[in-house]
């Protein structure tokens, strides 16, 4: 054992021999090399105390965003709860204004004027040489004004100017004939008001109208008056139905089938006719001391009798194909037509027929009947029928024919009173005329018109052209 | 009495019109659905020339056809088409 610690004992004095003596002398640092090495030290701890400086400054700035931020969101969730209290404060009673108020289109309302304007010439002949003059001129415009799409109010005026008729009744001379002196001795100016009404579009099947009112009495007055009057003037029989009336209407049509096919309906109540002096007599006498009847059907704005008059129209029309097709339709009318409760009733068959785009046949045909207290019950009727056929279906390459449209029309009225002052009882009138197409809105009319009257009253025949434009 | 021959005429014309419609019925081809300008020409004609598309704007034609269906008693749907055939061709 102690051989071996002797052992281990000189060994570690060897090594520590060989340590000193034996390590080489570029190992020994030098003073200049210790500075040096002492001055990076120095030098690199400045630089972390730099770095650490920068550090906190970093950490600094870092802080202040995050206080900034901070802020920021309290400001938002602010404007949030602000937001949200204003919301419920709006629900609770305040309605908010839509937005449509302020968006809405002009297409969703609209103001329009149509109508039409004609200037009439007639020559009336008789017993002598006939006498031409401009009878009338007549502005007709219509105002629509579209609300929404189930409100519209639509009004008709007629402005007409005309030839005062040729009054002799009081003149001590026989046979002299007035003439204007000045003033409108010899003309007369009318504005009447012919239709003033409000629709309402209730559903796909019923529309309530209310207001003065175009009767449908037929189709004439609704359909071919004015503008759409392919002759000058109307039937005479027209003369016996009311053409408008104050008072409330339901109107609608449905779809048959799929080839448009049409059945229409139309229930109405107005104040209906009236007798001119109040009485149950059928005639009565004018200002001029003309023997005129006594219903008056246009008077009929106030209610000078007990009751309203209802009345109404169906109708059903078929169509094979455009231009091909028929329509027929049943109307009528009763009420009280003076203050005796005599009643005055009217019923109206109406049909038309078109055979392509040339031809076309209309009529009706009219049936009245009015209590009265001097004659009883009478039956006041007429009917007319119309064709008319367009040249151009002959496709000839002339000038002028193509564009123009024969017509022929014959009507009858008989009053069931007798002869009055400016008609007889019973008239037979013959149409023949023509049409010509300047476009489609502006026609030249022309029409000679031949009338036989009854008992003894002489017949009569007039050339009338009328210039008619429809906007 | 010339003058109602001349009426007899007319009335004879009149009855031979209503076969001569049916005539032209059985050499149409039934037709499923009408299209607006069908349609158009169908219920305007009937009682008036036609009227250009273009002749009035869309807004117009809508207070028109409103008009005109109060008027002339136009179904609603088939009133539907004949504006929109017009709406679109003016």
């Amino acid at each position: 054992m102690k051989k071996v610690i002797r052992a281990i004992v000189s060994g570690m004095v060897t090594l520590s021999f060989i340590g000193v003596y034996a390590v080489p002398s570029s190992w020994a640092v030098t003073d200049e090399q210790f500075q040096a090495l002492q001055k990076k030290v120095d030098d690199q701890n400045q630089l972390l105390q730099q770095l650490l400086k920068q550090n906190q400054q970093y950490q600094q700035e870092i802080q202040d965003l995050k206080q900034q931020q901070g802020q920021t969101e309290q400001t938002a969730n602010q404007a949030v709860q602000t937001a949200q209290a204003a919301q419920a404060q709006a629900s609770k009673g305040v309605q908010p204004v839509a937005a449509a108020a302020y968006n809405v289109p002009m297409e969703n309302h609209n103001f329009m004027l149509v109508g039409d304007g004609e200037v009439k010439w007639s020559g009336a002949g008789g017993n002598g040489k006939a006498r031409g003059s401009y009878g009338l001129a007549d502005f007709a415009p219509i105002f629509l004004y579209r609300a929404n799409d189930k409100v519209l109010f639509e009004a008709g005026f007629d402005t007409t100017i005309a030839n005062s008729s040729f009054d002799t009744t009081n003149s001590p001379n026989p046979g002299a004939v007035k003439t204007s002196t000045g003033g409108n001795q010899g003309y007369s100016t009318t504005f009447n008001l012919s239709f003033a009404q409000l629709d309402y579009v209730f559903n796909r099947y019923i529309t309530l109208i209310g207001g003065l009112m175009v009767l449908p009495l037929g189709t004439y007055s609704e359909r071919s008056a004015g503008w759409l009057n392919k002759l000058p003037d109307d039937p005479m029989a027209r003369s016996l139905l009311i053409g408008s009336g104050v008072g409330a209407q339901l109107r609608g049509a449905k779809s048959i089938g799929d080839n448009g096919a049409q059945l229409t309906y139309s229930v109405y109540t107005v104040n209906g006719g009236h007798a001119i002096d109040n009485t149950s007599y059928a005639t009565t006498i004018d200002s001029s001391s003309n023997t005129i009847q006594n219903f008056d059907p246009t008077g009929n704005v106030n209610n000078l009798n007990r009751q309203p008059s209802e009345g109404g129209r169906i109708g059903w029309f078929y169509p094979f194909k455009p231009h091909y097709d028929v329509e027929l339709g049943l109307s009528g009318q009763t009420g009280e037509w003076n203050t005796d409760g005599k009643v005055w009733q009217a019923g109206v068959l109406d049909a038309a027929i078109h055979l392509s785009p040339y031809f076309e046949t209309k009529g009706e045909y009219i049936y009245t009947r009015q209590q009265t207290i001097d004659l009883g019950t009478i039956d006041p009727k007429g009917w007319w029928l119309q064709s008319s056929f367009k040249m151009s279906y002959f496709n000839w390459d002339v000038p002028v024919i193509p564009n123009t449209e024969l017509v022929f029309r014959y009507d009858t009225v008989d009053n069931d009173i007798g002869n009055l002052t400016n008609s007889a009882k019973v008239s037979r009138r013959f149409e023949p005329g023509l049409v010509y197409y300047i476009n489609n809105t502006l026609w030249l009319k022309g029409s000679y018109e031949k009338t036989f009257n009854s008992d003894g009253v002489p017949s009569s025949n007039e050339w009338i052209l009328e210039l008619s434009y429809g906007f | 009495m010339k003058y109602f021959k001349c009426l007899s005429i007319c009335m004879i014309l009149l009855g031979l019109s209503v076969p001569m419609v049916w005539a032209q019925a059985k050499d149409q081809k039934p037709v499923k659905v009408l299209t607006g300008e069908q349609l158009y020409a169908i219920n305007c004609s009937r009682c008036h020339t036609e009227r250009y598309p273009t002749e009035r704007t869309s807004a117009q034609w809508k207070t028109i056809l409103m008009h005109m269906r109060v008027r002339a008693n136009i179904p609603a749907d088939q009133a539907k088409k004949i504006l929109k055939y017009l709406q679109e061709n003016n």
